[in-house]
């Protein structure tokens, strides 16, 4: 598998569990950026799927919806 | 294969021959069983009926003797004689000997044949737990689903109807077994078994052998089972492992499991970068706002490869030591430019903290009295939030002084106390965010505050460097002619004083921070 289809796969990978588990804790966005202290803007097109690539983002935000869903 | 298993499977197999050489002899007598089955039935509707019919079957199938035979064709002609003339049974002396033997005959069939009935049953039983058997056998084979196999086979064992000396037999061969294997695992197990192991031992810290006599012991009591707990002690023999597990536990304080397992996936790709810029820009492109959880990010990734590392080390595997040496240099080299870049804006932010105390006093007091104070601070609305946002150029403290132009001509509006709430600026720098304050001190005079706020609301503005956007500025309260907090490094004090005198129409003396 080249460099490129590995990277596409695991962002498609994170967006996906990043969504679900969104979805299935029920977080808003607006906490979401409160809560990492991150831009609105950049959190929100995280979830529309237009910057998809950033996937330390992506980590970040699996991590926090990850330590909410343990808690 | 060990010789205690090899015992285990031959006994096994040689009970699955023998019961299913039994079966199948059963499944020849199966049609014999239903004639006989047929035959009660028919009996049980007319006693008479044997005598009445030809069918010799009915009497060989019940395998009388010759004298019995004798007997039977005896009654057979009375009966046909009763039958055929119609005559009294009480004329008939002899045909209480028919009726005697009919209801012999009948009791001897319906025993006979539930006897035939029940081994039926029985060997149809022994067919299908045959077949079990046999399918644990071949997955027994596989090793490594073992532990499951062996409980299912356990279970198995205390349901059949085997003798309780050839069931224990068998245990304790199973015993036998899983106890050797715990050893191999410990002492000679193969690398790739071991590998996993010490993966799973680092992650879980949980230990395999733990969890098959937990298995175990749910359906066997047995003491040969119990491990005791020091083996989970000895567990982490060498260095290497002391580190892999810390660092795996800092790793699972840190992040969650499906965190990490994307984070290992992430290395992975990183290791198939081509060069170290490819590195770098991988993860470059992806700084986000907040630094210290980026920062945080890639500590975890750069211990995910420490722990690779580290592992291929224990096993002495050079290849993937070599092929993990220069993507880890690269990354911990990008980590330390990261540092600096956050240290460079620490240092920033130290600057003139009395200031920024004062202003922080000010601020605490209008919160705490809003309307009682002199000075009004105006928030900017969403409206000119959007102003801002839509300079294309970085916003820059100009920028920033020709929005207050803008509200003192009265070109931009802005709603005082009405929407008070701060706006978050659009950040000039990628990845921050700043949040936009404009002080209304008097007629036509503004102070505008441009902090990076944080989450804590204790510390709310901290000041900072922006290297890019050429300088934040605080400036406030220039009716006494003081600017409370400068971080204009990149500004001379004449550009400043120039810039205030633009607002305040007052001469301006500033302190501190000014280049």
């Amino acid at each position: 598998m080249s460099f490129d289809v590995k990277k596409k796969k695991l962002e498609n990978d994170i967006f996906k569990d990043v969504i679900n588990k969104k979805v299935s804790l029920n977080v808003s966005t607006y906490s979401i950026c409160s809560d990492l202290d991150l831009e609105e803007e950049m959190v929100s097109s995280y979830f529309l799927g237009n910057c998809k690539e950033n996937m330390i983002l992506g980590l970040e935000i699996l991590r926090y919806l990850e330590q909410k869903e343990n808690n | 294969m060990d010789m205690e298993f090899d015992i285990l499977l031959k006994l096994l197999n040689e009970k699955i021959v023998s019961l299913r050489d039994e079966a199948e002899k059963t499944d020849k007598n199966k049609e014999e069983i239903v004639q006989l089955q047929d035959i009660v039935r028919k009996v049980k509707d007319d006693p008479y009926c044997l005598y009445t019919s030809d069918d010799s079957n009915y009497v060989r199938l019940l395998g009388y003797s010759s004298e019995q035979l004798q007997e039977i064709e005896k009654c057979k002609r009375i009966y046909g004689l009763y039958v055929q003339f119609g005559m009294d049974k009480d004329v008939i002396p002899q045909i209480s000997i028919v009726e005697e033997s009919a209801k012999k005959i009948e009791e001897d069939l319906e025993r006979k044949v539930m006897l035939l009935s029940d081994v039926i049953a029985r060997h149809q039983a022994i067919i299908l737990g045959c077949q079990s058997y046999e399918n644990l056998l071949n997955e027994i084979k596989d090793k490594s689903s073992y532990v499951t196999e062996i409980k299912a086979l356990l279970e198995l064992l205390n349901e059949s109807n085997l003798e309780v000396s050839e069931r224990n037999k068998i245990k304790r061969a199973v015993i036998a077994k899983n106890n050797l294997i715990y050893q191999q695992t410990r002492e000679v197990a193969l690398e790739e078994q071991r590998k996993a192991e010490l993966a799973k031992k680092a992650m879980q810290q949980v230990s395999v052998v733990d969890e098959s006599t937990d298995n175990l012991g749910e359906t066997e009591s047995d003491t040969e089972l119990e491990v005791s707990a020091a083996t989970i002690e000895e567990r982490f023999e060498t260095e290497e492992e002391r580190e892999i597990a810390q660092l795996t536990r800092n790793l699972e304080h840190t992040f969650g499991k499906c965190t990490i397992k994307r984070m290992q996936e992430l290395v992975r790709t990183i290791l198939s970068c081509e060069n170290d810029q490819q590195i770098n820009d991988l993860l470059d492109g992806y700084k986000f706002s907040n630094s210290e959880k980026y920062l945080e990010m890639v500590d975890g990734l750069i211990s995910l490869m420490r722990i690779d590392i580290l592992m291929a080390k224990y096993f002495s595997d050079e290849e993937m030591i070599k092929k993990y040496n220069q993507p880890l240099l690269a990354l911990e080299e990008y980590r330390v430019c990261l540092s600096d870049e956050q240290k460079a804006e620490v240092e920033a932010i130290g600057v003139d903290v009395d200031g920024l105390k004062d202003f922080e006093k000010a601020l605490q007091e209008y919160d705490s009295n809003p309307l009682s104070t002199p000075n009004q601070v105006i928030f900017l609305n969403n409206a000119v939030g959007r102003d801002i946002a839509s300079i294309k150029d970085k916003t820059t403290l100009q920028d920033i002084f020709l929005l207050i132009e803008g509200f003192r001509k009265g070109e931009i509006r802005c709603d005082s106390m009405s929407d008070l709430e701060m706006r978050k600026l659009k950040p000039n720098k990628k990845g921050r965010q700043a949040r936009v304050m404009l002080l209304h001190i008097d007629n036509n005079v503004y102070g505008v505050v441009c902090v990076h706020a944080k989450k804590d609301n204790r510390t709310p503005f901290k000041f900072f460097k922006n290297r890019e956007a050429k300088g934040f500025t605080a400036i406030e309260n220039l009716n006494s002619g003081e600017v409370l907090m400068t971080d204009l490094i990149d500004y001379t004090s004449q550009q400043m004083d120039k810039l205030v005198s633009r607002i305040s129409n007052k001469p301006v003396s500033t302190k501190g921070g000014l280049a």
